[in-house]
């Protein structure tokens, strides 16, 4: 898939705090609505940045098929019974035993799997919204600068894993095309095998680092640089960032009073809303208000 | 004044016996387009490193003459300073590249420069309009086709103006329209006053481009005359039995979809080429020919076995895949090894010895195959993959980086094991060898069949 950055005017510091309030607040509910409203302020910062909602939607929900599943038809606790699976079916004479599904499915439990769902397809949402408007060098431009080189190899480092896979993949896929069996076979066999995947992939990542090395050097890498990229960290980025803190520190206060306490598996009833739980919603939706206009 | 200048130049890597370059003399006037060819091994790249201190700061060995660049010693200064005046392409992009995305990646070098960052976006802007890639400038690196990390590498170094740009078999992994346009772009460069210097195996194009050809094996500047290439009679289309089927193929990677209804039959004894643009689909084709991947829909049959349902080191008993690099494949202490290790591991009989001679390799046979030149690799993995004879042999790539001699081998072995009732699919984007070798061609466009 192909994964852009996306422009937007907002900094990475202010993106990390925002994506460190949306975590915070989406893993201290149960509570369908606010995760609900907490799903709308995301999909504004999404939409308003131009980005692919129905994507990430569509990568949470197929995240969340599994909890859904198990607490629909695994989990039995709850009261109000929709439907009781029995503990065995007859299939033209063949009695098939159910053991981990016979059960009653309850609205308690399915509640719980969809609050889940919501929480799962929040979570990757904020994640996906994070990842596409930084990348691994602009949160790491976050260090101090008089630690440069730290920040570059770590870069260089988060570049190479992807690249070392994909360098696996391939020497692993030429070898299995010469007769090499790596998942079948006795087991002493195998590991004996992978070794020979293993040593080109040692090899070949070696080369790289010294390949890259060379291409750095010929590109005058000597340690001193400049900064091609300052981000703007004037008034108004201070006053989202405070913002944002603020919001963090309401959203904490507000687990401690209380004001997210919902378990779907106690009752299906939602408490009123709290307008305490309400608040930190706002400043999730700060960026519809920075949108894409300059990085 | 010359730009470029190597008085006798020798030089040896440490614990070698053997020189990798040997009393080389040469001269480059500013603004001339070189092209520098030569045999695999011939010292090509040790060249290329010696013209901004790579060799021998990063290497060690012992160098005597003099190398001058725009001027400079390249003994006298460090590969930092020089590096202001020589930029170096190497060949694999994705080894080049440091930053995640396109833009911090051109700047990476403007940072080194310590220029300011109203100059570096200026240049950047330039950059990116000159080569065409101002619209990559958001994208991740990591999602770059190999055609567009060629570009973005080529970007990085030219947004530092170099006097004298050097590069290192830069289009080996374009399709031929992307070499053209890099072969017209580099050519413009040199309207600015920019010295190019291109080592390249292939001369198609080049002509009217380049102004002199250095042939490095002989240390003289050849006339740069390309004789129009003469296709060799083309192997007749074969009866033979159909070994492989394609039927309705839909597949890709990781829920991409790549391929669309690919229908398909290969014969024993014909060569089928398969062509197309980068990224349309040609390896992803080829690697469910033996169950490397598995179709999402269709069906491929292999000497009648379904590929779906057959491990791929089964089919590999009947079926050879050499892969795009070479190097993929190599891992043995010795060339004669890895032969042995094929058939071992395939559980069939093989003549290694006669294998070794066929590809001229017996002087190698105690050799380590990483070692070798890039031709010379690429000759061990191809008799590594033939040595078990099979019905069936793909080739992805096979002359990307090999010379004029190893391509005429490559070519001749085609052909032989075509005639000898081997069925044989090359996928390449060297029209020259599609003609050469090919009984048929199947051209992919967007994962489907074109025409």
């Amino acid at each position: 898939m192909r994964n852009p950055v996306y422009k937007h005017n907002m900094n990475t510091v202010n993106w990390t705090l925002w994506l460190l309030l949306a975590m915070t607040y989406c893993a201290l509910t149960y509570n369908p609505l606010y995760q609900l409203l907490l799903f709308a302020a995301l999909a504004a910062a999404a939409v308003s940045g131009k980005q692919p909602l129905k994507t990430y939607v569509k990568t949470g929900l197929l995240a969340s098929a599994i909890p859904l599943f198990v607490n629909t038809f695994l989990i039995h606790m709850g009261e109000t019974v929709v439907y009781t699976i029995p503990a065995s079916v007859n299939l033209n004479g063949l009695e098939i035993p159910l053991p981990i599904f016979a059960g009653p499915i309850t609205i308690e439990s399915t509640s719980v799997g969809v609050v889940m769902t919501i929480f799962l397809v929040n979570m990757l949402t904020a994640f996906q919204i994070f990842n596409s408007t930084t990348t691994p060098d602009a949160i790491l431009r976050l260090m101090p600068s008089s630690m440069p080189g730290v920040a570059l190899i770590t870069s260089i480092s988060l570049r190479f894993i992807p690249t070392v896979a994909a360098d696996h993949s391939s020497i692993r896929d030429a070898q299995v095309s010469r007769g090499v069996r790596l998942d079948s076979g006795p087991l002493r066999a195998r590991i004996r095998n992978h070794a020979s995947t293993l040593a080109p992939t040692v090899i070949t990542a070696l080369e790289r680092a010294f390949n890259l090395a060379e291409s750095m050097a010929s590109r005058g890498y000597t340690g001193g640089r400049t900064r091609y990229r300052h981000e703007r960290w004037g008034r108004s980025e201070k006053i989202v960032s405070l913002a944002y803190m603020l919001s963090l520190l309401l959203t904490l206060h507000a687990k401690y009073a209380g004001a997210f306490d919902y378990w779907p598996y106690e009752s299906t009833r939602l408490p009123a809303p709290s307008l305490l739980a309400l608040m930190p919603l706002a400043a999730l939706a700060i960026p519809i208000l920075l949108k894409n206009e300059r990085r | 004044m010359n730009a470029v200048e190597l008085r006798n130049v020798t030089y040896r890597y440490p614990e070698r016996d053997d020189y990798a370059l040997r009393g080389l003399s040469l001269k480059v006037r500013e603004g001339e387009f070189i092209l520098i060819t030569g045999s695999s091994g011939s010292g090509k790249s040790t060249l290329c490193r010696l013209l901004n201190g790579l060799v021998p700061r990063y290497y060690g060995g012992a160098l005597s003459g003099s190398v001058t660049v725009d001027g400079m010693d390249a003994s006298k200064h460090t590969v930092g300073e020089m590096s202001t005046h020589v930029g170096l392409v190497f060949q694999d992009p994705e080894s080049q590249i440091v930053m995640s995305t396109v833009e911090d990646e051109i700047a990476f070098g403007l940072e080194n420069r310590m220029l300011g960052a109203g100059e570096m976006e200026e240049r950047i802007r330039w950059v990116s309009r000159r080569l065409g890639i101002a619209h990559l400038l958001d994208r991740r690196t990591n999602e770059l086709s190999g055609g567009e990390k060629q570009k973005v590498v080529l970007a990085s170094t030219l947004a530092l103006k170099p006097r004298v740009l050097v590069l290192d078999e830069p289009t080996s992994q374009l399709d031929a329209e992307s070499r053209m346009e890099l072969l017209r772009l580099l050519k413009s460069l040199t309207g600015e006053g920019i010295t190019v210097l291109m080592v390249e195996h292939c001369l198609d194009g080049v002509v009217g481009r380049a102004d002199r050809v250095f042939d490095i094996d002989s240390g003289r500047k050849v006339i740069l005359k390309v004789k129009p290439h003469k296709a060799a009679k083309k192997p007749k289309k074969t009866s033979g039995e159909v070994v492989l089927e394609v039927r309705g193929l839909c597949g890709g990677y990781g829920g991409r979809r790549v391929l669309d209804g690919v229908n398909l039959e290969v014969r024993a004894g014909e060569c089928l080429a398969v062509t197309g643009r980068n990224g349309s689909g040609k390896t992803t084709l080829v690697k469910h020919f033996n169950g490397l991947l598995k179709p999402v829909a269709g069906s491929v049959r292999l000497f009648g076995m379904d590929t779906r349902e057959t491990p791929t080191e089964v089919l590999a008993r009947k079926i050879s895949y050499l892969p795009q690099n070479p190097s993929d494949m190599l891992f043995c202490d010795t060339v004669e090894e890895e032969l042995e290790f094929t058939l071992k591991h395939l559980g069939v009989g093989g003549d290694v010895e006669a294998t070794l001679k066929k590809f001229g390799l017996a002087g190698h046979r105690d050799s380590y195959p990483r070692d070798l030149s890039v031709g010379e690799k690429q000759r061990v993995a191809l008799a590594a993959v033939l040595v078990s004879n099979p019905g069936v042999v793909v080739l992805d790539e096979p002359t990307r980086g090999i010379d004029a001699a190893s391509r005429e081998t490559l070519t001749s072995t085609i052909r032989e094991m075509a005639a000898g009732g081997t069925a044989v699919v090359v996928v390449t984007q060297d029209r020259r060898l599609a003609a050469d070798v090919a009984s048929r061609e199947l051209r992919l466009g967007g994962g489907a069949v074109e025409g």
